[in-house]
């Protein structure tokens, strides 16, 4: 095992709570609050919420694959190419409408001249919001 | 825009739902964690009770990997595969969380890349 993170020990300041939004790629997030049996979320104001308010999960890994004919050239000759392999979370929420929007891209394939193999996706998520008090 | 999910009791009616940062990393020292918070509500967790659910973490940003690379195109066949995801697991033994995300993918002529991001994590506590 590498190196492992021991977190700040904090406490004793303002307190962070969470909710549960959900699972899937659109959340509506002031409907969420509203229905809140806890307090101090039922008091938080959608409109002040930011992307950095939400913490987003994958719910699914993802896998690819694909094949073709790539054009001949006579034995011999060289090309370069490339191989990409990406993921990462995508999350977008409108303060003025209280909804959510969050998904995991991904990306992946190598490019030849003649049958570029790229292929790309998104998987849903699972959806929490974050809030610290002041 | 498609259907919009709502959990429409919050957190199940469990009452007062907490959560503490823990940082941005691939491995967390939960059991450190504890031992060394000044808040009651952590002090009082056992590293031992918890579980890989009262953790939730999210990518801190594209894991991604390319590479430039020269083939000798008698080769005419070609193909791609790849696969990625979350990985997210924690041993009460030792209290660790290890979590990142990744990817990978294979050219046939390419060989294989493969990419490895951090998490944010924080730890769920819920009264």
């Amino acid at each position: 095992m590498g190196s492992v993170s021991v977190p700040p020990s904090g406490g004793g300041g303002s307190k962070t709570y969470y909710l549960y939004l959900g699972t899937g790629t659109s959340f509506n997030v002031q409907n969420a609050i509203m229905s809140s049996t806890d307090r101090n979320i039922k008091s938080i104001d959608y409109t002040k919420l930011t992307n950095d308010n939400f913490i987003i999960e994958p719910t699914s890994g993802f896998s690819y694959s694909g094949s073709g004919e790539s054009e001949r050239f006579e034995p011999g000759w060289t090309g370069s190419s490339t191989n990409i392999s990406r993921m990462g979370p995508s999350k977008s929420y409108s303060a003025s409408t209280g909804v959510l929007t969050a998904k995991y891209n991904w990306y992946g394939g190598a490019s030849y001249r003649v049958c570029p193999q790229y292929k790309g996706g998104s998987v849903s998520c699972k959806a929490y919001l974050i809030y610290t008090e002041d | 825009m498609g259907m919009v999910s709502t959990m429409l009791t919050g957190n199940g009616g469990r009452g007062k739902s907490c959560c503490v940062y823990l940082g941005n990393s691939t491995s967390f020292d939960v059991k450190t964690f504890i031992q060394n918070s000044r808040d009651p509500a952590v002090k009082r967790l056992k590293y031992q009770n918890l579980t890989v659910n009262d953790f939730v973490v999210e990518g801190s940003a594209n894991a991604s990997r390319e590479f430039i690379y020269s083939y000798d195109s008698q080769y005419m066949n070609v193909s791609v595969s790849g696969n990625g995801g979350l990985t997210k697991s924690y041993n009460s033994s030792t209290g660790v969380l290890t979590a990142n995300i990744h990817t990978s993918g294979t050219a046939t002529q390419g060989g294989t890349v493969t990419a490895t991001g951090n998490v944010k994590a924080y730890l769920l506590l819920t009264a």
